[in-house]
């Protein structure tokens, strides 16, 4: 195999990356946006529906 | 040509496998409802909830002067298994019905008869007194069993389950959802087979973009999981309930474990897949 075949071989171990990149800024942007606010609905949704 | 069709075949790939993954985790966390009979609860679920009852009964004999040993040997492991059954015909109920199940019942009959026996609360002989105080003591015994083995406001899910049935029939979405990683899984094979087809029906070639689609899926269930570790939801529930930490835990580690498996069964499919092309010497 020649030494670029082997460089473009190796290349591949990236691709599943490149495949995630997209979803991981969508769910990053998604956190951005509403996580604070999802995260404090379901503190008190825990604290209404929960008996201690 | 090709390609251009077959990496957008890739993203939906990963798309429909991390949706395979997040419902069967769903399925998985929600399955032992879904049978007839309830779910097992298990042994040190049972004893850690006894643990908590008997410092409750404690404080209660602490509160009332009565003797909280004769009370806490007869509160055993029995009368939690027997109400935790109880609980798991109610969770049933909500997940097939889509209703509240019956009232948690336990009979006080005999912890009375056992109060009306402890010299400590009977010794001023004032019987009006102590009956009322018998009434409140057992009454209060039920109710922190009844906390422990189910520590939600029964009444408001009741109220809540009654007006979400108003609007979706909420037996038939979870039957839904519990279909839903199959079909999944059955996409995910169409959009492999589909990729294949596209590389000439040639699945050795199809395979660095299946590789990738499950190396893809795996990172971003390993995103999502980390995610939710360091949301905090369990010092949430920690802080609401010490019984409802309890019973989380084991739901939470069955999820966890899920997406563990997952996560290896993917890398790995990944990993072969790459190295299996990069043997074969040639690029796509």
């Amino acid at each position: 195999m020649s030494t670029e075949a082997k460089s473009r071989g190796k290349g591949r171990w990236v691709f599943p990356l490149l495949i995630a990149l997209p979803f991981l800024a969508v769910i990053t942007l998604i956190l951005i946006r509403y996580g604070t606010s999802l995260l404090n609905m379901i503190n008190v949704l825990i604290k209404t529906v929960v008996t201690s | 040509m090709k390609k251009i069709i077959a990496i957008p075949l890739c993203f939906l790939l990963a798309a429909v496998l991390v949706l395979f993954c997040v419902s069967l985790i769903g399925t998985v966390v929600i399955s032992p409802a879904m049978k007839k009979d309830g779910a097992e609860v298990s042994e040190s679920v049972n004893r850690e909830e006894l643990e908590l009852v008997r410092e409750r009964i404690d404080t209660l004999a602490g509160l009332y002067g009565f003797n909280a040993e004769p009370v806490k040997e007869f509160i055993n492991e029995e009368t939690l298994r027997s109400l935790n059954w109880q609980v798991s015909r109610w969770w049933s109920s909500v997940m097939q019905n889509g209703k509240a199940g019956d009232d948690l019942s336990w009979d006080t009959s005999d912890l009375r008869e056992l109060l009306y026996e402890d010299t400590l609360l009977t010794a001023d002989g004032n019987w009006s007194a102590i009956e009322n105080k018998i009434i409140t003591i057992t009454q209060e015994v039920r109710e922190s069993l009844f906390r422990v083995v189910l520590p939600m406001r029964q009444s408001l899910i009741r109220l809540g389950l009654k007006k979400v049935g108003e609007r979706i029939d909420l037996s038939n979405v979870i039957n839904f959802f519990m279909g839903v990683p199959w079909a999944a899984l059955a996409l995910c094979a169409l959009l492999a087979g589909l990729i294949a087809l596209l590389e000439s029906r040639n699945i050795v070639k199809a395979l660095p973009y299946i590789g990738s689609a499950l190396g893809g899926a795996a990172l971003v269930l390993a995103a999502l999981t980390v995610l939710y570790l360091s949301a905090g939801i369990m010092p949430m529930i920690r802080e609401a309930s010490q019984s409802l930490t309890i019973q989380y835990r084991t739901v939470e580690t069955r999820a966890l474990i899920t997406a563990a498996v997952l996560a290896v069964l993917m890398t790995t499919g990944c990993c072969l897949c790459l190295r299996r092309r990069r043997k074969d010497g040639r690029n796509v």
